[in-house]
């Protein structure tokens, strides 16, 4: 297990040094000057040639990239262009919104999700199973762009439940001050921000989970050890949930964490619609001003955090499913 | 009949104590800005999403009315020539942390902006200054290169900040600015809101507002339900197609302006086959543009006719015998003129904004009946405006913003810009087309104060730039604002800034 861990974390190095060459390369292949962009309409070809000297532009790109490879190393995202700040508490500012939607669509969409699917599974050719799935292919293919204008004109406009768009005070700073002093309002602040851009995002891999769960579970329920334990006379409950669940979760459990790593990086959509503070608007951002330490960065922080949550997902099976073993 | 006198006075005086509303100062308002800032420092920022909030935490040494006049702030000014200007700084101006505003934080100002170090957006705009020099404690001396007529609306576009405190860390200045302006900053989370105080000491008046929430929302339908919902009180950009829904809507006001800004089609006249006067005025007859402007930017413009809006002192009316009516038998008789009898292919590029885009494309269609092929080419800005520079966009559309005097306008887009094109750098003026009398005429009526002299130097910059062609004018677009009921003391403005408290605005809102 240990030289499993440490040769797939040197994998992660590699993976990393790779993105970060990707990125920094196909970043510089795009048309457009950061100079020009910062300084605005108004800027004459001296100031934007000094700006360039400034930011070390004008250095060949391997001598760019080594600098910028060896700052990493030492920690050092460097500093955005357009904003004047560290990349580094950019992205820490950003990061907890993201985090906050990644985790609260990842609840939504295994709480919608495993059940309708394992549903569908029990009552397979039945109408619910007919009806989940139909219902699944439809918020697959729906754009969260369009499910969220579609929830904020009926929770917001005509119902008045909720607020519409951005962001007061993070769920788990609510969720604290509500066990600190009790106060409901506070937890609601919280909460009621979050609730329609998490289920935006959360219904299209809801519809994701339940197919997943549908498909891997009717497999497993054509296992022969399923049917030694209705031999046995086991009731299908106790079948279902002590022998085929855990396994039938395997594959449901690679896509949701694929989900937390690929949200990450920002739902960009999502975060656009409901005007959400976090990374995936700041990536936009700072893409089309060419803000290139800042979009290396949160690409490389996203792709890191990817690769990570890929490991942990690895380890769970091994939980899940003790047959696995890593060598 | 003395009662009755008596009755109607008492009615009257009950009537009027309704009707005179008690300005709430407690009201907190919340806006809605398509953009957050990227800092608030206004000596490293000057785009119009910054200077929208960080207007609100600064003053500068003068400032602007609604209707445009330019007006004392921090200081009074006087100048004998244009060329040396005196400004006097008023007393008992203190920044947010209690310092008091001195001669050095004006001068500290000016001299970072204009340090090539420092790289800021507005060292253009005041590179005219030669020299700044302390006279006593209160006065500053600006010498400029010549005398600049125009030169008071550049002092207000630079916020004066606090010298002690940038010097020791302009990031964190950036971050957390004190300036001496009516609110102060309570909190800045990015992409998210920026909750501004008043300023309990603001030198100038009592803030009515005691909470300002600046909330970017970068999609516009969003943002408008945001208003309908009440979760903010006032939006700053409004859609055409939005219009008649906000009308509709009792709890909401819809204000709309003219404004000052002009978008247009320009031809580098390097390329052919634009070069040639006959193709530019073939293209021209050869597209409805009226109505195509009609169609595209309905109420949320006007058609141009000039650069400059009919509002302007300096407008050249003349000038509307060159905007060519659809003509297409007569576009083709120019194009066999030209010897473009098979027509040609040429892309008209654009930026990523939806007027400008569905024009070029209304554009397309109407030019394929020529045997033109046109290509329109949407591009983000970054991309788009190396793309001009570079000279390698025949046909182009661009917009411009002027904030009181023509000069801001009409010098930058019409002054030739012979080195930059020589090296295909960065320039305002991309179309290429060199004129001396255009440069003189401009030249000279930046330097004159002179209002007659200067109509007729603009007059006749209008007058070369079209009849020659070099742009088709397409619109000026209107300013626009909406907002609850409950806001009172808030109007669109030419410039489209977001006046909350200034010398003749002090926004309030009704309590809830």
């Amino acid at each position: 297990m240990l030289r499993y861990l440490i040769r797939r974390l040197l994998l992660l190095v590699l993976v990393l040094f790779g993105v970060l060459i990707l990125v920094f390369t196909v970043g510089r292949m795009i048309p457009g000057d950061p100079a020009r962009v910062m300084l605005g309409e108004r800027a004459t070809e001296e100031m934007v040639q000094n700006m360039r000297e400034k930011l070390g532009l004008n250095e060949p790109l391997v001598v760019q990239f080594g600098i910028y490879f060896f700052n990493i190393l030492k920690g050092d995202m460097g500093t955005s262009i357009t904003q004047f700040q560290p990349v580094i508490d950019i992205i820490k500012n950003h990061f907890l919104p993201t985090f906050e939607l990644a985790f609260m669509s990842v609840l939504w969409s295994i709480s919608i999700g495993i059940p309708i699917g394992m549903l569908a599974a029990k009552r397979k050719d039945t109408f619910i199973d007919y009806a989940s799935m139909t219902i699944a292919l439809f918020g697959v293919s729906m754009p969260v762009f369009w499910i969220g204008l579609i929830l904020i004109i009926i929770f917001s406009v005509n119902l008045n439940w909720l607020p519409a768009s951005g962001r007061e005070i993070g769920i788990f700073a609510a969720l604290f001050s509500f066990i600190q002093t009790g106060d409901f309002q506070v937890l609601w602040k919280g909460f009621s921000y979050i609730i329609m851009p998490s289920l935006a995002l959360g219904s299209m891999f809801a519809a994701l989970i339940a197919r997943m769960t549908r498909s891997s579970m009717l497999e497993v329920l054509n296992e022969n050890y399923i049917e030694t334990a209705f031999a046995k006379g086991l009731k299908t409950k106790k079948v279902i949930n002590k022998h085929a669940k855990r396994n039938a979760m395997i594959p449901v459990v690679t896509v949701i964490g694929m989900q937390i790593g690929a949200l990450m990086g920002g739902a960009v959509l999502t975060e656009t619609v409901f005007a959400w503070p976090g990374l995936g608007r700041a990536l936009v951002d700072a893409i089309f001003s060419r803000d290139y330490p800042l979009f290396q960065g949160i690409i490389l922080f996203a792709a890191m955090f990817f690769v990570v949550t890929n490991l942990v997902v690895d380890i769970i099976y091994g939980f899940l499913d003790p047959r696995i073993k890593y060598q | 009949m003395k009662k009755v006198f008596l009755l109607v006075f008492v009615v009257l005086f009950v009537v009027s104590l309704g009707l005179s509303e008690e300005v709430n100062k407690d009201g907190i308002l919340k806006v809605a800005v398509e953009k957050d800032a990227r800092s608030l420092d206004p000596v490293v920022v000057g785009d119009n999403a910054s200077f929208q909030m960080y207007t609100q935490v600064f003053d500068s040494l003068v400032s602007v009315t609604k209707d445009l006049e330019i007006v004392p702030s921090l200081a009074d000014f006087r100048t004998e020539d244009s060329k040396v200007w005196y400004f006097n700084i008023k007393d008992d101006v203190k920044f947010h942390n209690g310092d008091p505003l001195t001669v050095e934080d004006v001068i500290y100002t000016f001299e970072a902006v204009m340090d090539p170090d420092t790289n800021s957006p507005n060292y253009e705009n005041l590179k005219v200054i030669e020299k700044l020099e302390k006279i006593d404690e209160k006065t500053v001396k600006f010498t400029l290169q010549y005398p600049f007529s125009a030169f008071l609306e550049r002092v207000y576009t630079q916020p004066i900040v606090n010298k002690k405190l940038r010097e020791k860390d302009p990031i964190a200045y950036g971050l957390n600015p004190v300036g001496t302006g009516p609110f102060m900053v309570e909190k800045w989370e990015k992409n998210n809101q920026l909750v501004l105080v008043r300023n309990e000491d603001y030198w100038m008046k009592y803030p009515n507002l005691k909470k300002v929430i600046m909330k970017p929302i970068p999609e516009p339908s969003v943002a408008l339900v945001n208003l309908e919902s009440g979760d903010i009180d006032m939006l700053t950009k409004v859609l055409p197609d939005d219009f008649t829904r906000i009308e509709n809507n009792k709890n909401l006001i819809l204000d709309v302006k003219p404004a000052l800004n002009y978008y247009y089609l320009a031809f580098n006249v390097e390329n052919k086959p634009v070069n040639d006067i006959k193709v530019r005025k073939a293209i021209y007859s050869g597209v409805d543009m009226n109505a195509i402007v009609e169609t595209v930017v309905g109420q949320a413009g006007v058609r141009a006719k000039s650069s400059l809006s009919p509002s302007s002192w300096a407008y050249n009316p003349e000038v509307e015998k060159y905007a060519l009516k659809y003509n297409p038998s007569e576009a083709i008789r120019l194009l066999n003129a030209a010897g473009y009898t098979h027509g040609f292919e040429i892309t008209i590029f654009t930026p990523q904004d939806t007027y400008r885009r569905k024009i070029a494309e209304l554009m397309q269609i109407q030019l394929q009946a020529l045997n033109i092929k046109a290509n329109v080419e949407s591009l983000e800005w970054a991309s788009y405006l190396p793309v001009i520079d570079a000279g390698k966009a025949s046909a182009y559309m661009l917009g411009w913003n002027w904030l009181t005097d023509p000069d801001g306008l009409i010098y930058d887009i019409h002054h030739s810009q012979t080195e930059a094109w020589a090296n295909d750098a960065s320039s305002y003026n991309g179309t290429r087309f060199y004129s001396k009398e255009v440069d003189e005429a401009l030249e000279a009526a930046r330097k004159s104060s002179n209002i007659a002299e200067r109509t007729e130097l603009y007059q006749k910059v209008q007058e070369i730039w079209f009849s020659n062609y070099i742009h088709i004018p397409l619109f000026h677009k209107v300013a626009t604002a909406a907002f609850n009921q409950r806001v009172h003391g808030f109007e669109a403005n030419a410039i489209e800034y977001t006046f909350l408290c200034t010398p003749d605005t002090n926004v309030w809102v009704e309590a809830e």
